[in-house]
């Protein structure tokens, strides 16, 4: 096949895919979502061809069974990867739809995510390894502003770093299921309470807080204490402003609600 | 079934061959007493063929065996009775059991009914909750009747206004689902009534809707004075200006019509020969830009529904459960009804409320129990699950009650249709519904690990099935005289199967913040941007069939 007939194909897939996803969960995107997804599913493929055309396995199940938590709960952990197996050297990916940006940022945590499935890779199934590296694949404002523009798209393309390598040491490795372990029971005592009021307030690697990164995209902030209360620390005081505050919807997400009646209101 | 049954001779007939048996006869899960009574219930009915092959059994003829060799007390049946009496004792001796810490939790204890419909699941629920144990019965009474699913309701109710009634219908079904409107109703007020900030919240709706009302007359006027077409196609240029300068038109409602993102929109589907009807560009410019779930969550904001998104102190999940249901109905109603936003039009003529209520929400509240089992149904802590037989396959509880032991054998018309179409020896068909009878009985029976009770009903018009009656003797355990000291107590993980836990959806999204994690993971909310997540495993699945595309490529000679 040639490159531009594995392109119409991988059109034809997403479709595909799309269709399917969409009886099985029930929500729709809007088109300019939709586009965005294909975008990044043909970036991937025009950006990394190199390692697309090596993967040997695509989507591998990790299991690494017969934990127990700390309070005596048994659990397995499981985890999904892509491997590249060539003749002399084995490389991990765990393909990401966040950005780089956003890989660096909480790197400790796709670190710890690496090396435990490198342990699982490397000590159950007694293969070898010799680099783990996670495919954020959300492509950067840089490339997205010139996605018309099919010369300064190669250009933008050639500077976007989208494979971040993670360097894997299996010392870390029982710290990490330690820490699993805690989780798992946090998870089974119904620990749920949200993120603190000083996480809300961090800043995240976007420049903006957590509070507004996340929180407000979050549809549980309305009956969520501390999103009510980075409210107030932002100068939402009385109870209508605060109310207000919860309210706000950006334009973008209103034009995106607004896209879907389109079918609908014509019968 | 049949396959198995007809296994070893058709080796004979079509291989010449002696296949060999090896059987899985021990049994890990129930303790002894358990297994001895339903090997002794499967072999009160006849199963051998009719003359003159009466040698061969329509069932495997296997001995099925105990691991547990404890001799514990392991079946008792109720005190034979009327039905009011027997689930009066069986919900005395469920608090003995959890009382004496034989169950670590009230979801260990599963009550098995042939058929949620029956009046006997009603009265048994009615018989717990009496002694102040919590049921989750979803499928069992009406969704919408649930005491947190009638409160939302109430709000709609209050922001939307009631569907229409037509006395004409007022009977049956159609009676009842009015009469919960009303109840609803009235619960939406006292909640209101309570929280002045909700009195504000929902005048506000009201007006968001008025507004987007008073802003489709005069744009209608628009389009009827420059003789265009509402089913025509929408020319930004032409079009654009003379609607924004519509007089009284709201701002909300200009702005739309100037956006320029949609203007560009326009333009390309104008150039492509695909070009937005003028009724569609007015709609969208006179919309309540939030729908039946966006309104869930706003709803949290007020005291009383945020305490419903909180796990209470007692563990008690059953509302959590069913909140989580509930936005998954309203997601499938906002994503199959373009429900996102709602137009003026949709909302003025009462289409909104016709198809909501009249349509979806009646329908919801017709839907009966479903027979059929669903691996995502949950059981959740702090409260008694009831199940239908088939719902249980599968599965294994510390306790299990089986609460009806009649379901007459009835001849299912598809088996009647389709017999005689197949060209092969089968179970005679009257014998075989009274054969899937006693095999629904013995998955019910087998579900028990360490207590197995019966409810026993006696009196006019009560009968269990006959094959039933020779075991419960006059000797036979009855719950009166039950002594709870010998049989094992259950925990809470140590006896469960190993949880998988996935680094990414569990770990990461948990650490990400728990109390979004309990919502959206664990208790199945659906946000109203469903998007986020949809985004993700489109892109995954269509890298993945691209990576197969290519492996398939490369092994190509």
């Amino acid at each position: 096949m040639t490159d531009a007939a594995i392109e119409a194909r991988l059109r034809e897939l997403f479709e595909e895919n799309y269709e399917l996803l969409r009886a099985d969960g029930g929500h729709a995107l809007s088109p300019e979502v939709k586009l965005a997804a294909l975008t990044q599913v043909l970036l991937y493929w025009r950006k990394l061809k190199g390692i697309a055309t090596k993967v040997s396995d695509t989507e591998v199940p990790l299991v690494l069974p017969d934990q127990q938590s700390p309070a005596g709960r048994r659990y397995t952990i499981e985890g999904v990867v892509d491997i590249v197996q060539e003749a002399d050297r084995t490389v991990m990916y765990d393909i990401k739809t966040h950005d780089a940006d956003y890989v660096q940022q909480y790197r400790d945590l796709y670190e710890n995510q690496l090396n435990v499935y490198a342990y699982i890779w490397q000590t159950l199934r007694g293969q070898p390894l010799d680099e783990t590296a996670i495919i954020a694949t959300a492509y950067p404002p840089a490339v997205k502003q010139v996605l018309q523009d099919p010369e300064r798209l190669t250009q933008a393309l050639a500077a976007w770093e989208p494979v971040v390598p993670i360097p894997f040491d299996q010392q870390r490795v029982e710290a990490t299921i330690a820490g699993f372990g805690a989780t798992v029971d946090a998870i089974e005592e119904h620990c749920f309470h949200p993120r603190s009021l000083a996480d809300l307030q961090a800043k995240t690697g976007s420049g903006r807080r957590f509070g507004q990164d996340v929180c407000g995209n979050c549809d549980a902030r309305y009956s969520c204490s501390a999103y009510r209360d980075f409210a107030r620390t932002s100068g939402h005081r009385q109870e209508t402003q605060l109310r207000a505050f919860l309210a706000q919807q950006d334009e973008q997400d209103r034009a995106s609600r607004l896209d879907a009646i389109q079918t609908h209101d014509q019968d | 079934m049949e396959n198995f049954v007809q296994f070893p001779a058709r080796c004979r007939r079509y291989l010449n061959q002696e296949p060999a048996q090896i059987d899985l006869n021990t049994n890990y899960r129930s303790s002894e007493r358990i297994v001895s009574f339903y090997r002794a219930f499967m072999d009160q009915k006849d199963w051998r063929h009719d003359p003159p092959d009466h040698h061969q059994e329509y069932r495997i003829p296997k001995q099925i065996k105990a691991q547990r060799q404890d001799q514990a007390p392991a079946v008792v049946a109720s005190t034979p009775a009327r039905a009011e009496a027997v689930a009066a004792e069986i919900a005395g001796l469920v608090v003995r059991l959890l009382q004496e810490k034989k169950v670590a939790d009230p979801n260990q204890i599963a009550f098995l009914f042939p058929s949620l419909k029956a009046a006997c699941v009603e009265r048994m629920k009615t018989a717990l909750e009496d002694v102040g144990l919590k049921v989750y019965a979803p499928r069992a009474s009406r969704f919408l009747e649930l005491p947190e699913i009638t409160d939302y309701f109430g709000i709609v109710l209050l922001i939307f206004g009631k569907p229409d009634y037509n006395e004409e219908f007022a009977a049956g079904d159609y009676q009842a689902f009015h009469d919960w409107i009303t109840v609803a109703e009235t619960r939406g007020e006292t909640i209101r009534e309570a929280d002045p900030g909700l009195t504000t919240f929902i005048a506000g709706k009201h007006a968001e809707i008025a507004a987007v009302i008073a802003d489709f007359d005069p744009l209608a006027a628009t389009v009827q004075a420059h003789h265009w077409d509402m089913d025509g196609p929408y020319d930004p240029d032409r079009m654009k200006h003379p609607l924004a300068a519509t007089q009284g038109l709201s701002d909300q409602a200009r702005r739309t019509l100037l956006s320029v993102p949609f203007d560009h929109l326009a333009r390309t589907r104008l150039a492509e020969g695909k070009p937005f009807a003028l009724g569609y560009v007015i709609n969208r410019a006179t919309a309540i830009d939030w729908s039946l779930l966006d309104l869930f969550y706003q709803l949290g904001m007020f005291q009383h529904f945020k305490a419903m998104l909180e796990l209470p102190p007692d563990g008690d999940e059953g509302p959590l459960c069913n909140l989580g249901l509930l936005t998954q109905y309203l997601a499938k109603f906002v994503d199959h009804y373009g429900a996102h936003a709602v137009s003026a039009q949709r909302l003025s003529a009462d289409r909104f409320q016709r198809t909501f209520f009249t349509s979806y929400l009646y329908a919801l509240f017709r839907r009966g129990e479903s027979e059929f089992e669903d691996a995502q149904d949950p059981f959740p802590k702090g409260r008694i699950p009831f199940l239908t037989i088939h719902q249980s396959k599968g599965l294994e509880f510390p306790v299990v009650v089986l609460g009806n032991l009649r379901k007459d054998a009835r001849v299912q018309r598809v088996e009647a249709t389709v017999r005689p179409l197949l060209d092969r020896p089968s179970e005679p068909l009257e014998r075989s519904a009274g054969f899937d009878v006693m095999r629904m009985y013995y998955v019910a029976l087998s579900r028990a690990k360490n207590l197995l009770v019966l409810a026993h009903f006696r009196g006019p018009g009560l009968f269990i099935n006959h094959e039933f009656r020779p075991l419960l003797d006059a000797n036979f355990p009855r719950i009166p005289a039950l002594q709870l000291g010998p049989i094992a107590c259950a925990t809470a993980t140590q006896d469960s199967q190993p949880q998988a836990y996935s680094y990414t959806a569990d770990y990461l999204l948990y650490h990400h913040c728990p109390r979004q994690y309990m919502l959206f993971r664990k208790y199945g909310f659906v946000p109203s941007r469903g998007t986020v997540m949809l985004f993700g495993s489109l892109v995954h699945r269509t890298l993945e069939d691209l990576h197969h595309l290519l492996i398939a490529q490369r092994s190509q000679p």
